[in-house]
């Protein structure tokens, strides 16, 4: 993925631009900047400062293969389909990816697609997802289903 | 002596410095949403040593980290809400973590509760802060939870114990306290800042006030076995737009709303759109404080009521009043005046009538002679109501609408002379009616029924026209439905 400085300083003055962000597996990954214009953290970096795109961006939270990820997926314009095919661990690095680099159209997608895939699941299987450790005692967890299922109902708004 | 402008450097702006080599620390430090990502990182190199923190007897293996430490709480209940659909799953989902038991709670608005120990102790508010709307009637009865016998009214419901003898007021006995309704409510109000719906039954006007204080956005707010003290704490609710109070339900409890409690109840609230009187007596006056206090008044519904007679003419007063309804009442009013001082509704459009008796020619007559300007009239399994008084609903003349729907007393003969005088009528629902016979449909009432744009027509369960009424095929609805009669 790298350039010499000749052919850097001709990819810049070509249409498409580019910058060179920097992952945390010490990628230097060029994107166009249609794409990281949708990167907030980084589009109000270069706004404000006019930085040289050349020198690269790091982003030490993002690894290589989930800025693959998310460039693909920017560039298919969210297809769902593809998305099908991230693994579970794969949908939640680029979700915290997209946390990070505060991609509010990704988050919003892959955050409906998360939701989608714990619809219905049982509290073990949302905590293996996330790997959240469990942090009640027996005797708390106990109390809280006692309470779920006497204490309150729902309530319909008419 | 006269300078030389060009040789002077007319604007003496100084030229700007080459900018120095930016540092990223001095960026970083700045940067609002570089702090956020230096935040996350610095969560990040946290998330191992917390994942061992909660499991001290981990193996040497390296951790796999709770991704969702790295998540803000916003990002958190993003997801959450999106999977919050039903009670089940968001039951479920408290049980995740600790952290998820809070989040969870907070994407609650609404709730029912059935233990008053749970308002009580402050747990309610803890584990649902954002609450705004809540339903506290059944938690008020001290009900053995075990019993499998089910009281049950359209207003309420309670469990009862198999050795309680039948008095047949049950709530006298097996209500909590009005001191500690009263507290409970005022730990509500306290925690919830943001109540806009209410329910409760058996409050005191100190509970109330307490609520009136605490919640100034309280719009709705349902009182059970109300009493005319206890509207003396509603003068505080300012914003309250849609009240319910229920002073008498048989065989529950026997509370007294009468003139006095109206009377206050106009004058506190103002804003007053819908209201609904349940099992309240009451009389001409209160209802006229009524209608000439609360101008807002829009919808106005007797459920059961046991007002004096001669009540009725004080509707006139309700100048805005837009539907009027009638639920389980046993008479409308018995002595309602002379038609001369009954006045009309001017903007009434709507007139129900429920499950109510409509056997007394007199009270009908003023009830229609009040309600001439409705537009639509439903009747839903009313007894009594037979030709001699649906008739007077010909005083009504511009009804559009009209649904009919198990009244077994009226023949087609009489609801065909009603209708051929109502010009403007459109829609026309006649259902279980089973002395309205298909066979008694004259010539004249379907040619009527070609004019209108809905029709619905089952008086009886097989509801078959006979092909001895020419002309006319059944298919589609309105002006499709029949041809004319050649």
């Amino acid at each position: 993925m790298q350039k010499t400085e000749g052919e850097e300083s001709k990819a810049e003055n070509e249409e498409v631009k580019q910058v060179t962000l920097m992952t945390s597996d010490g990628v230097k990954m060029k994107v166009e900047i249609s794409i990281v214009y949708e990167m907030e953290i980084v589009r109000s970096f270069i706004e404000v400062n006019d930085a040289d795109h050349s020198v690269p961006f790091p982003l030490p939270n993002v690894s290589s293969h989930t800025l693959d990820l998310i460039i693909e997926l920017v560039k298919n314009e969210y297809d769902d389909e593809f998305m099908k095919t991230f693994s579970h661990d794969e949908l939640k690095e680029v979700l915290v990816a997209a946390n990070y680099l505060n991609m509010k159209t990704l988050l919003d997608f892959i955050a409906t697609a998360i939701a989608n895939l714990l619809e219905k699941k049982s509290v073990e299987f949302i905590r293996n997802f996330f790997n959240i450790v469990n942090d009640f005692t027996p005797e708390e967890e106990a109390e809280i289903r006692k309470t779920n299922e006497w204490v309150f109902q729902d309530l319909d708004e008419d | 002596m006269s300078f030389r402008s060009e040789n002077e450097n007319p604007n003496p702006t100084p030229t700007p410095t080459p900018p120095a080599k930016k540092r990223w620390s001095d960026i970083w430090a700045k940067s609002k949403p570089l702090n956020q990502m230096v935040m996350s990182m610095k969560l990040h190199s946290l998330s191992p040593r917390l994942a061992n923190k909660a499991k001290p007897t981990l193996s040497p293996f390296p951790v796999i980290s709770d991704r969702t430490l790295l998540f803000s709480d916003e990002l958190l209940l993003k997801i959450l809400a999106l999977i919050s659909d039903s009670a089940a799953q968001r039951n479920s989902n408290s049980l995740v973590c600790k952290r998820w038991l809070n989040l969870q709670g907070r994407l609650v608005r609404s709730l029912r509760i059935s233990d008053w120990n749970f308002l009580l102790s402050g747990r309610l508010i803890h584990r649902f802060p954002n609450l705004n709307h809540v339903d506290l009637l059944s938690a008020a009865f001290i009900s053995s939870r075990s019993s499998a016998i089910l009281f049950s009214h359209r207003l309420l419901s309670m469990h009862l114990d198999s050795s309680l003898s039948p008095n047949w007021c049950y709530c006298e006995e097996n209500m909590l306290p009005v001191e500690v309704i009263d507290n409970g409510l005022s730990t509500l109000a306290g925690g919830c800042p943001n109540l806009r719906r209410l329910h409760v039954i058996g409050a005191s006007e100190m509970g109330l006030l307490s609520v009136a204080e605490e919640c100034p956005t309280l719009q709705e707010l349902e009182l059970q076995r109300c009493s005319d003290n206890v509207l003396r704490g509603i003068a505080a609710c300012t914003n309250l737009q849609i009240l319910k109070l229920v002073g008498h339900v048989d065989g529950f409890y026997n509370s007294v709303v009468s003139d006095i409690g109206l009377t206050i109840l106009a004058q506190g609230c103002k804003r007053l759109v819908k209201l609904e009187l349940c099992g309240c007596e009451g009389s001409f006056d209160g209802i006229k404080a009524i209608g000439k206090c609360c101008l807002m008044l829009e919808e106005l519904t007797f459920s059961d009521h046991r007002m004096d007679d001669g009540w009725l003419a004080g509707i006139s007063f309700c100048e805005n009043l837009k539907t009027l309804r009638f639920q389980s009442c046993k008479r409308i009013d018995l002595n309602p005046g002379m038609e001369d001082y009954l006045g009309c509704c001017p903007a009434l459009e709507r007139l129900h009538l429920q499950k109510c008796q409509l056997r007394d020619k007199k009270g009908a007559s003023a009830l229609f002679s009040i309600c001439r300007a409705v537009r639509e009239i439903v009747l839903q399994d009313c007894w009594g109501l037979d030709d001699s008084i649906f008739c007077f609903a010909m005083l009504c003349r511009r009804v559009k609408l009209f649904y009919l729907e198990g009244c077994s007393l009226l023949t087609t003969e009489g609801l065909e002379s009603v209708i051929h005088s109502w010009k403007e009528l459109q829609s026309l629902r006649v259902v279980s009616c089973k002395n309205i016979k298909d066979y008694e449909i004259s010539p004249a009432l379907a040619t009527l029924f070609t004019t209108l744009k809905e029709l619905r027509w089952s008086p009886d369960t097989k509801s078959l026209l006979p092909s001895s009424v020419t002309g006319i095929t059944m298919g589609k609805k309105g002006g499709k439905f029949f041809k004319r009669a050649r």
